[in-house]
């Protein structure tokens, strides 16, 4: 069973599954990241936590090799050094391309989407991908297609496929749903909220 | 009745000095000639380097920018990200809009990573030229470092498939992948990654909070009516335009033609008001004190004469003066009048005395007051300051044309006597003991205060209070600098020198001082794209060096899990640059380099003919200084521009103390040396009792402080003059001198009402030296009269 969705008013048989993944609440989630590169044989694999808040964003906290977190929320994204240190990604520059979209994918924000992406629904809701393909070109070269694995309403697997010896797979391990972030973790991991 | 020979020569003279004057000022064009830019006060040919820079810095396209922020409020319901959208749409809008005004040189939407993506590809397509000198650098210190017994090119080779290994786990890595197989030394990874600091720095953000950022640069300078009027215009159509699809837009912008414009609005109403308010209070003692008050308008061509003399000779003698020279100016309203007073109100000797034989009687102590005072303000000539040099001008000029003025205006009117009210010659006919004890007691206090106050002075110099403070103004400028990314947490440091090479030289050896000054704090400079001579001297060397470098690197980057065959790009260009058989001089890479540069990014080089300079922004709160040799300066010209001023205290008041002593020896020549002391006392007892009321009161002082009393020495040493004229001839001290005082008093009591704090300093403290000067000469008598008729015989 496969869908092609334009409007967020026709998800039809998906509107359960995405209302259940949209409304999770915060998450945290262990998770292996392999990045494909065509210059290299073997993918550079990243290990580390993921934390998704409705209010603060997302959060990719990497233990190795190198420890630093990337943070995704509504006001940009900031990569965050061991010591605490942040740098700003531009707005709108290469190295924000797939970052930027993250956010609103986790979140299944399909309101969001639906205007920059073309959306195929494919499977069933026990076992299930969306397909995010960029409506710009210029945009679906650079950043290909985002496309998310689940097992009913668990998010397995990530993965943006630029083509086949570019692609970056996350695979999302034990997860835990409906967590409260305690304010060091909060302050650790997201931006403060003074700059927000 | 005066001879009429007498009468049509002095006509003919005035006539023609007032029709040849007026041409002048008539033939002048005042937009060009009065600048209200506050650098025209510092010298073209300032000789500390690091100011020279600082002013030609404001001089250039940096002046000019114009930073606009524009918001759309939030619609009910509206994601953050489409709110965001609908501000970058506006923002390209109102850039768009600017464009189509003359008055705007370049206009865009700091979204636009179009100048950002320019230079990258110029950078990248140039790396092996710009980059590999300082990347050959570094790795050799690395090498030396590592103590390995490895040959240098094997050791690079594992050293670069590691690093890029190691790269690959980075976030910016999946970014950068598709330039890897052209370069996987990490040329130009390794700047971009240098080069994050730009990024907090508002450079390469297109928004901020609600606003999208605008950045836009003026045809003209924000300091001529070109870059104002104009700009404003544009910028409100702009705006306008984005309001037909945005209606509820909002935009904060801010620019230097803001401030430029302000000052010259408030100075230009400073100007009018104080010279009119200055005139009137004139005429008012005028009116006050002499009988038939009409007949006082005999003094306006005084002032008039004075004026045009001194506008003529200032504006004849530079092609730019400061409009605060006309500002200061018009205090000679209150000075010139003083020769007008001295002629006119000089009692006859007799009846029907005529003019040449009462202005013989005057001519020594008019010529010893106008010219020791000429001479002293000609001293300024030698100061550093421009509007020292301008001032001095002015006055000397203003005073030889009101002496002059005013012998040949009262040369040509039949009855040239005033007669004074009572009230102002009056004078004690007798003095009890209470009054000479009241008179003593009075200056010994003032002498306490003159030898006790001035040591509680405090001097400081600062630039600001040159210009109309305007609060709402600044606060507007730092709330859009913020959004821009300038805040207080950042320091920009400016590195220069003669030459490209030397600049960059200066810029190696300014980071690493910064490196062991502030080690945690990051920077960011486009100095980094570009090697040091030295660097690009050693290249060939290393590269001869590196043996079979192009198959070890091969074999170290299969070792390392990569497929060398991808790489064949990158072998491909290094070989063709190894075989290269001429390279870009240094400063053809630095000019190609600063001409890649658009917009924002371009004040971050300046290669120019004798002056090249890069910027740096450091990742601390302003602190230390750099080092001289360093050649770096922080951005913060107000700090250098008060250091300048206080410079220019130093060099004013020696030039204010050699004109003094040349003005004692003068009096000292003319006087004789008892009677030149009682004269000296009188102006030097009155500066240091201002200077003592000054420093009791908590004040602190500047520069114009320092002018203000040289300028009332130079007046109170008159009333001395014309004081001891008196006494020596057995007279009473003419009326005049109360006048005189009264008036000058009052003209610079207007100044003193001024919202350019320096204005008012100076006014403050002439009146204040006037003042006591006057007591001094009401006073001096009084004591010793009373001292007579203690001491004298029953």
């Amino acid at each position: 069973m496969s869908l092609a969705l334009k409007d967020p008013a026709e998800l039809g048989v998906w509107a359960p599954l995405v209302e259940a993944l949209a409304s999770k609440g915060a998450i945290r989630a262990s998770f292996t990241e392999r990045r494909y590169f065509s210059i290299r044989k073997e993918p550079t694999v990243l290990t580390g936590v993921m934390r998704l808040s409705p209010d603060l964003g997302l959060s990719l906290a990497y233990a190795a090799p190198d420890r630093l977190t990337l943070i995704v929320d509504p006001v940009g994204i900031l990569v965050r050094d061991e010591k605490g240190g942040d740098r700003r990604v531009p707005a709108g520059s290469r190295e924000s391309g797939a970052l930027a979209f993250l956010l609103p994918v986790m979140r299944f924000d399909i309101a969001a989407l639906a205007p920059h992406f073309d959306i195929l629904a494919s499977g069933d809701p026990a076992d299930w991908s969306f397909a995010f393909t960029p409506r710009d070109n210029s945009l679906a070269r650079a950043l290909g297609t985002i496309v998310v694995h689940g097992k009913a309403s668990e998010v397995t697997r990530i993965e943006f496929r630029r083509s086949s010896t570019q692609r970056i797979e996350i695979e999302v391990g034990e997860t835990a749903a409906g967590v409260a972030f305690t304010p060091d973790e909060a302050r650790r991991f997201f931006r403060g909220a003074g700059a927000r | 009745m005066e001879p009429p020979g007498q009468k049509w020569i002095a006509r003919a003279i005035l006539l023609g000095f007032a029709l040849a004057g007026s041409a002048w000022i008539l033939n002048l064009n005042l937009e060009q000639k009065v600048s209200t830019d506050v650098l025209d006060l510092v010298p073209t040919d300032e000789r500390s380097p690091e100011l020279s820079m600082v002013r030609s810095l404001a001089g250039e396209d940096e002046a000019r920018v114009i930073l606009l922020a524009v918001s759309v409020p939030a619609r009910a319901g509206e994601a953050p990200e489409d709110r965001a959208a609908r501000a970058d749409r506006a923002a390209a809008a109102l850039s768009r809009a600017l464009l189509e005004s003359p008055a705007i040189k370049a206009a865009m939407p700091l979204s636009d990573t179009g100048p950002r993506e320019a230079l990258g590809e110029r950078i990248f397509a140039r790396r092996f030229d710009l980059l590999l000198p300082g990347w050959l650098e570094m790795q050799a210190r690395r090498y030396a470092a590592s103590g390995t017994g490895q040959a240098w090119g094997s050791w690079l080779a594992e050293r670069t498939a590691a690093d890029l290994e190691a790269y690959l786990a980075k976030p910016e890595a999946v970014a950068t992948q598709d330039i890897l197989p052209s370069d996987p030394l990490l040329l130009v990874p390794g700047l971009m990654g240098r080069m994050s600091g730009l990024s907090q720095a508002g450079l390469s953000e297109g928004r901020s909070g609600d606003y999208a950022l605008v950045w836009a640069s003026s045809a003209a300078s924000p300091l001529v009516s070109e870059g104002q009027a104009p700009v404003f215009r544009a910028i409100d159509r702009a705006l306008a335009e984005v309001r037909c699809s945005e209606p509820q837009a909002e935009l904060i912008w801010t620019g230097i033609a803001r401030f430029a414009a302000a000052s010259r609005t408030r100075i230009e109403h400073e100007l009018t008001t104080l010279n009119l308010l200055s005139l009137l209070l004139v005429v008012a003692v005028a009116a006050l004190c002499v009988r038939r008050v009409y007949r006082a308008l005999h003094l306006v061509p005084v002032v008039m004469g004075s004026l045009l003399g001194a506008w003529v000779a200032t504006t004849a003698a530079w092609d730019r003066v400061h409009v605060l020279v006309f500002v200061v100016g018009s205090l000679l309203a209150g000075v010139a009048v003083d020769y007008g007073f001295y002629i006119y109100l000089q009692p006859l000797r007799r009846p029907q005395e005529p003019y040449r034989e009462r202005v013989c009687r005057l001519i020594r102590p008019l010529l010893a007051s106008a010219l020791t005072t000429v001479i002293g303000f000609s001293f300024l000539l030698w100061s550093e300051l421009p509007l020292i040099r301008q001032v001095g001008v002015f006055v000397s000029a203003g005073l030889v044309c009101a002496l002059g003025t005013a012998l040949l205006w009262f040369a040509q009117v039949d009855d040239s006597h005033l007669e004074t009210r009572g009230f102002v010659r009056r004078r004690p006919s007798a003095v009890g003991p209470a009054a000479r004890r009241a008179a003593r007691f009075a200056l010994l206090l003032g002498a306490a205060v003159a030898v006790l106050g001035p040591w509680r002075l405090h001097w400081r110099d600062d630039i600001r209070e040159l210009e109309i403070p305007t609060p709402e103004l600044k606060s507007n400028d730092a709330r859009v600098r913020s959004l821009f990314g300038e805040t207080e947490g950042r320091t920009v440091y400016i590195t220069r020198g003669g030459t490209p090479a030397a600049a960059r030289s200066s810029l190696k050896a300014f980071l690493e001082w910064h490196q062991g000054r502030y080690p945690e704090a990051a920077t960011a400079t486009l100095g980094y794209a570009l090697p040091t001579e030295e660097e690009i001297g050693l290249t060939p060397g290393r590269l001869a060096g590196l043996g079979n470098f192009e198959p070890e690197l091969r074999s170290a980057l299969a070792r390392h899990g990569f497929d060398p065959g991808a790489f064949r790009a990158f072998f491909e260009a290094w070989e063709a640059d190894r075989g290269r058989a001429t390279r870009t001089g240094y400063d053809e890479l630095a000019g190609n380099l600063a001409g890649a540069l658009k917009g924002p990014l371009a004040s971050l080089i300046h290669v120019g003919h004798g002056a090249s300079w890069f910027v740096t922004i450091a990742e601390e709160p302003p602190g230390a200084e750099p080092p001289a040799w360093t050649d770096t300066v922080t951005d913060s010209q107000l700090q250098n521009l008060n250091k300048l001023f206080g410079r220019y205290r130093v060099s004013a008041l020696r030039l204010s103390s050699v004109g003094l002593a040349f003005v004692g020896a003068s009096v000292f020549v003319l006087y004789g040396i008892r009677k030149g002391i009682r004269i000296f006392a009188v102006p030097a007892g009155a500066c240091l009792f201002a200077f003592g009321v000054f420093g009791l009161a908590g004040a602190t002082l500047n520069l114009f402080n320092l002018l203000g009393a040289f300028l009332g020495v130079c007046l109170s040493h008159n009333y001395a003059i014309f004081s001891a004229e008196s006494q020596g001839a057995g007279e009473e001290p003419p009326p005049s001198i109360r006048m005189s005082a009264i008036a000058t008093a009052s003209s610079f009591g207007v100044l003193a009402l001024s919202h350019i704090p320096v204005v008012s300093s100076l006014g403050s403290t002439v009146a204040v030296i006037v003042l006591a000067a006057l007591a001094i000469t009401e006073l001096s008598p009084l004591a010793s009269e009373a001292t007579r008729a203690h001491d004298g015989p029953p």
